[in-house]
This record gives structure tokens, C-alpha cells and sequence, in this order.
């Protein structure tokens, strides 16, 4: 492992602790008019982003068990198992190298919210209360709700990824210097 | 699996999902428990941050600094017209009273003048020139005869161009303003040598003591002796007193102009070795010698007011 590598994984494990903490101290207290936003996730499309191969893989189970451990009901182990095998079934050009398009993270982080969310929400739900009407009542709504708060997380996640383009382009102007002109 | 060719750590990793859901409920909440812990420090971090932001009117505060400040301004301007007031009043008070007075009052009866009255008297520092010139000769007396060996010169001693025409006198302390110089140590007929309080033979009772808030609080009393080397030493000072650098060693004494102490220097080093009777104090000198140009020699002589009075036998 190089050391930029090492400093990378490093600022992950900075980000999924801040995730953690925000998720069991500021997410409950945002009112974003019913959807939540989910940072655990959002490290999650970051780490797809960010890294490559396995790396991808084991950051993916450690958050997914962490949002197990977040999740009153259901079985431990649930969301690392479909974190697992949602960046499996990532795109292969997504997770084999590193990605620098904000849209495709965007992207990337909403397919990843919405599928690991529904399909919890799903299985939790199941394992509580057995529903009668699943395809025409619980499904569409468990998929809306998942959709939506794979709409704000992306959204978030776009909000600081255009800021921290615009905060890099001005450092390097500032910092670069200013070429030779006729 | 299209993450990499390698389907191992894949496996692995959705073989401890499913190891942790067929767990029990008590491991599964106790690690629940654990990892939520985990996030504790982190949630005290930002309860803190709400808190100070919420506590935060940097405008309200700046407002409130200013107006607790322009108080205190307020306040102090009235105290100080308060003390501006009971000092007239008092300088009227003393005036009048000094009005009252008359000279017999003034002289009280039962002390009579002093026996010895000092006197200050001021002399200059002679130059390695001129020394050197009278030395040689070269000074022009116009015939009234100056010897060579009347000029009084001792090595390492500054010499003065007053002797005993003017009332000089071995012993005699020379001061430059309120700082000890030292003592004259030879006197002749028109100079005199004057020996530096850094030298090894002088001696002289002080006192330490502290800045106080308008005059120095004294404490404890020693010996200052030269040391030779520019500096002084204070000894026998008692190791239960305290000391601390940057004090300040005064005179000690009755027989001060003024009643008033004079400045020998300040501790630059206090050590207490262990079981020693007495601190190891080392003094700089007020005075730099090296710079000095005029000095002010006491001399002590008795008072013609008591001399042509009469005793009491005569009565």
C-alpha cells in the first residue's frame, strides 16, 4: 500500500465516523419533508469513487455494518450483505479505477441508496409484519421512500463535489502561475 | 462479481453478513450497543458546537463589551473627580493649618538640631587623559606648584577631583543619584579615589526588597560585598527568608540622606543550596562604572547650631 493510499483510507475512515455521528446526532433532527438523508451512504458512493477492487468490497461491508448496528429491527448483517453485493454488481468501469466525473458518483450514489435502502426496507419490513397487499402497497412505497432519500443524499453529495471543484479550481489559480502572455 | 476476477474477498465478506444474521439477538444488540458507543465522543463534539453556537451574538457581545467597558469609564472618571476634590479639600486643610503654625511651633522643644548635619557634595570623575596628562606633567599650573604625587590614583578606582579641600574624607559613600557608587578609599589634598561597590574589600549593610505599589516593600537584611567581577553578593541572608529574582537590594542604615535608602542593585541569581544557613544572592549594580562622570560624596560634619550653643552646665 502506497502512502497516498494509506492517507486515503485514512480520510474514509474519518468520513464514515463523521457519517456515524451525523447519522445517530444531526440526520434525526433535519426535516427534509419525510425523506432521510443517509451519510453512511454517501461514504459509500465516495469509496466507489475513490477506490478500487477490493478495497471497494471490505469498505462496503464495514458500512454496511454499520448501518446494521444503526437499524433498530431486522438482522445484523443484512445491509452489509447487500453493500457487498451492490458495488459487485457496479458497473466494472466504476470500480476499476478511479472515477473523476461528479455525475457518474451522483449517479452512483443514487443507484447504490436506492437499492440498498429499498431492498432493506424490504426485508426488514417483512421480517416484522408479514404484508398481505406487498406488490401494491408496501413495494412502490418502500421504493419511493428509498428513491427519495437517494435524491437528497445525491443531491448533498453533488452540492459538496461542485464546491470542492470550484475551492480546487480557485486554489490553483491562486496558487499556479499566471501564464505568459503576448 | 465484477469488482475483480477475485471472487475471495467478496465471499468472505457476505460470509460475515450472513454468520451476523443467524447470531443471537443478545451478541447482535451488544454489538449493536458497542458500535453506537462508538459514536459517543463524536455526538458530545457536536451537542458542544450546537451549544456555542447557540451561545454565539458576536454583535450582542461586542455591544455589551463596549457598554461594560464605557461603565467602567464612567466609573473611573467619578473616582477620579472624587480624589481630585478630597485633594483640594485637603490641600486647603494643610495650608490653613500651616498658617496656624508659628515658628516657635515649628522648632518642637524638646529635640534640638541635629549634632551632624550631612551634606552632599558633588564631584566629578577624572578622565584617563587628564590623569595621564597630570602624570606627565603637562597640566599648567601657573606656578602655583601641582605635584605629581598629590594626584591620588589607585588601580581599578575612578578618581575624583575633589580631596580634602573640599571635605572628602576615607569612607565617605559617594552615590550618583539614588544609586550607591561606592566609598572613597584615599584622599589627597585635591583628589581622591573612589573604591567601586564591586570591589572585593567593600562592604555595606542592605536590605532586600520587592516593588510594592508606590514605595518597596523591604524584608530581609544582608551583607553586599564586592565580588569582583562587576557584580556584588549578598550574604547572611537567612535561608528562611524569601528571595527572588529581580528584587531589589537597598541601604541599610541610620545614616542615609534623607532617611531614605539608596540602591545598591538588583538579584540577578538567588540559590538555596540544600542544607545551607544562608541564600547564595548574586547582585548587578545599579550604577554602570564604566559610564560614570559625576558622583555626589556625603559628608558628614557637626552642626554649628549645636557647637555655639549653650550646654547646659553654662546655665
Amino acid at each position: 500500500m502506497n502512502p497516498l493510499s494509506f492517507v486515503r483510507h485514512l480520510a474514509l475512515l474519518a468520513l464514515a465516523y463523521a457519517a456515524l455521528v451525523a447519522e445517530t446526532s444531526v440526520v434525526p433532527q433535519l426535516n427534509l419533508g419525510g425523506a432521510t438523508l443517509r451519510p453512511l451512504w454517501i461514504v459509500l458512493a465516495l469509496v466507489v469513487v475513490w477506490g478500487r477492487g477490493f478495497g471497494i468490497v471490505a469498505w462496503a461491508a464495514l458500512l454496511g455494518f454499520t448501518s446494521d448496528c444503526l437499524r433498530g429491527n431486522g438482522p445484523l448483517g443484512l445491509d452489509l450483505v447487500l453493500a457487498t453485493v451492490a458495488v459487485c454488481l457496479l458497473p466494472a468501469e466504476w470500480t476499476r479505477r478511479r472515477i473523476h466525473s461528479i455525475t457518474t458518483t451522483t449517479v452512483a450514489a443514487v443507484l447504490l441508496i436506492t437499492g440498498i435502502e429499498s431492498t432493506s426496507s424490504l426485508v426488514r419490513t417483512g421480517f416484522v409484519t408479514p404484508p398481505s397487499a406487498w406488490l401494491t402497497d408496501t413495494l412502490p412505497t418502500t421504493v419511493i421512500g428509498s428513491l427519495a432519500d437517494a435524491l437528497v443524499s445525491s443531491g448533498l453529495l453533488l452540492i459538496v463535489l461542485l464546491g470542492l471543484r470550484a475551492l480546487r479550481g480557485s486554489l490553483g489559480r491562486m496558487l499556479l502561475p499566471a501564464p505568459l502572455s503576448t | 462479481m465484477r469488482v475483480s476476477t477475485n471472487w475471495k474477498p467478496p465471499a468472505t465478506c457476505l460470509l460475515v453478513g450472513l454468520a451476523l444474521i443467524v447470531l443471537p439477538d443478545q451478541i447482535t444488540d451488544s454489538i449493536r450497543s458497542h458500535v453506537i458507543d462508538l459514536a459517543r465522543p463524536g455526538q458530545q463534539a457536536v451537542a458542544d458546537l450546537a451549544d456555542r453556537l447557540a451561545a454565539w451574538h458576536p454583535f450582542a457581545e461586542t455591544t455589551s463589551v463596549a457598554d461594560d467597558r464605557r461603565l467602567e469609564l464612567d466609573a473611573a472618571h467619578l473616582e477620579i473627580r472624587r480624589l481630585r476634590l478630597a485633594n483640594s479639600r485637603l490641600v486647603e486643610q494643610a495650608e490653613s493649618r500651616r498658617s496656624d503654625i508659628t515658628v516657635e511651633d515649628r522648632t518642637p522643644v524638646s529635640l534640638r538640631p541635629p549634632l551632624v548635619t550631612t551634606d552632599l557634595v558633588p564631584a566629578r570623575v577624572l578622565g584617563h587623559e587628564t590623569i595621564a596628562a597630570w602624570q606627565a606633567g603637562r597640566i599648567l599650573d601657573k606656578g602655583r606648584g601641582l605635584p605629581v604625587d598629590s594626584l591620588v590614583v589607585e588601580p581599578g578606582h575612578a578618581t575624583l577631583d575633589l580631596g580634602v579641600d573640599s571635605g572628602l574624607a576615607r569612607g565617605q559613600p559617594a552615590y550618583a543619584g539614588r544609586r550607591v557608587v561606592g566609598r572613597i578609599s584615599r584622599v589627597g589634598r585635591w583628589t581622591s579615589t573612589l573604591q567601586p561597590l564591586t570591589d572585593t574589600r567593600f562592604r555595606g549593610l542592605a536590605r532586600l526588597a520587592r516593588p510594592g505599589r508606590d514605595r518597596p516593600v523591604f524584608s530581609a537584611r544582608g551583607m553586599l560585598e564586592g565580588s569582583g567581577d562587576g557584580f556584588c553578593r549578598l550574604a547572611l541572608v537567612p535561608a528562611t527568608e524569601v528571595v527572588a529574582v529581580d528584587d531589589l537590594v537597598y541601604t541599610c542604615g541610620r545614616d542615609q540622606p534623607d532617611d531614605w535608602p539608596m540602591l545598591y542593585g538588583t538579584v540577578v541569581r538567588a540559590e538555596l543550596p540544600e542544607g545551607a544557613p544562608h541564600w547564595e544572592i548574586r547582585i548587578r549594580p545599579a550604577i554602570d562604572l564604566t559610564e560614570l562622570q559625576n558622583v555626589e560624596v556625603l559628608t558628614r560634619q557637626l552642626n554649628p547650631q549645636r557647637i555655639n550653643s549653650p550646654g547646659v552646665l553654662s546655665q
